[in-house]
């Protein structure tokens, strides 16, 4: 991770801006993409969660 | 084959792998590039971004369909990469970069599910990467010619399809469930648990040991490793909470105020990446039948945490003081979050599935 990292250390200063802004873009779609469906799996999950818990009957019932 | 094996040979094939992507940029990516002084470096960030930003998506893909070969395949495009003509310079870093993301999703993925609780498994199978990649990154001093890695990288992507991969996965990844000590929502367990993964990558990019040239720059990835393994193993034996605190509180101060000193920076290194396992683990919590995802997730917040880097933030007197108020936060925020009780659920999952033997 630390040699890539060294990379952009030499690359940054000279690098043109459009390269560095389509960089920014690119992590910006992966990670906001990666947010939006981390926000859909938490309700996927939490919506599992909720109507296993109301289909299980108590234990005081069985 | 048992499950520990098959992780073992998941470790050595990441570590064969990020050594052939290592190779492959610096070596005959960066000779496709010809003398230009920039677009090796923009190729490999482009790479970095890439690799990692992918992951989630295939994650997602591969907790909806675990039949597939990922792993196999992720080894097969990268081995591709390396062997396709100089001309297909750029063609070839995202074949590369695809086919990694691929292979280190199936990876972290598999190892999360089948840790069983114990954060020393999948800590195997994340730190050979590191490691990998710096030595590789060397390829340059030995004028290896361009076939090596990319027969190379058929090697792993062989050992992993007889070995490891497999096709029965637990439904739900409940191993790690009481690593965490409050009774959270799963959102807000989800969100803190990233901020120490941010306050790593965020250190880890930004502090750079001084005089560390030619093959001493193996030494900050080789400790950092060091810190991964030992991290997991301590966070089996003493807790996650114990072990995040005391790799936070040792870190803070050596790469803070002692990153004039090469060693004690290497040092520092290894103790910052010794929460990462358990970050890694307590991923799954929140999603439960998402292990590949979750991974995805945490690769993708390591690339947020590297931002600053990324874009030319260099070391200086602020820098430092950002990276000591984000290592005090990350060290709060573990104390707060993660329990000491993951040993003993381990243990007695262990007893029940194994019969004892670990």
């Amino acid at each position: 991770m630390n040699h890539l990292i060294y990379l952009a250390f030499s690359l940054a200063p000279q690098t043109p801006s459009w390269i560095l802004w389509s960089a920014f873009a690119l992590i910006l779609v992966l990670g906001g993409g990666a947010g939006v469906l981390s926000a859909f799996l938490l309700r996927d999950e939490a919506r599992i969660r909720s109507k296993r818990d109301t289909e299980t009957p108590p234990r005081d019932s069985l | 084959m048992t499950r520990k094996a098959a992780l073992l040979t998941e470790a050595l094939s990441h570590l064969l792998l990020s050594f052939v992507c290592g190779l492959f940029l610096f070596g005959s990516f960066a000779q496709s590039m010809g003398n230009d002084a920039v677009l090796p470096g923009t190729g490999g960030v482009f790479f970095w971004i890439l690799t990692c930003g992918l992951r989630p998506f295939f994650g997602l893909i591969l907790d909806e369909y675990p039949r597939l070969h990922a792993q196999t395949a992720g080894c097969v495009l990268v081995g591709i990469a390396c062997l396709l003509p100089v001309a297909w310079g750029w063609g070839a870093l995202l074949t590369a970069a695809v086919g990694y993301a691929l292979f280190l999703t199936g990876a972290g993925g598999e190892s999360l599910a089948f840790a069983r609780g114990f954060f020393s498994r999948s800590a195997l199978v994340f730190a050979g990467g590191l490691l990998g990649m710096s030595i590789g990154t060397l390829a340059p001093l030995w004028g290896l010619p361009r076939v090596i890695p990319g027969l190379l990288a058929f090697l792993p992507g062989g050992a992993v399809f007889f070995f490891a991969e497999t096709r029965k996965y637990p439904r739900r990844i409940r191993s790690f469930r009481h690593s965490v000590s409050r009774n959270l929502p799963k959102g807000a367990v989800l969100g803190l648990n990233l901020v120490p993964l941010l306050a790593i990558s965020f250190t880890a990019a930004l502090i750079v040991p001084s005089d560390f040239d030619g093959y001493f720059r193996i030494f900050p990835a080789l400790f950092s490793t060091a810190g991964v393994v030992a991290g997991g193993y301590v966070a089996d034996r003493f807790g996650p909470r114990k072990a995040a605190v005391i790799g936070f509180s040792v870190a803070l101060p050596l790469l803070t105020v002692f990153t004039h000193i090469p060693w004690l920076c290497c040092l520092g290194f290894g103790a910052l990446f010794v929460p990462l396992s358990v970050v890694l683990g307590t991923s799954t919590i929140s999603l439960s039948t998402h292990p590949h995802f979750a991974f995805g997730l945490c690769s993708v917040a390591l690339l947020v945490g590297q931002l600053p880097a990324l874009f030319g933030l260099h070391i200086t007197a602020t820098v430092r003081i950002l990276a000591a108020v984000f290592l005090t936060v990350a060290l709060a925020v573990s104390a707060f979050l993660y329990s000491d009780h993951c040993k003993l659920f381990a243990r007695s999952f262990l007893h029940r599935e194994n019969g004892g033997r670990r």
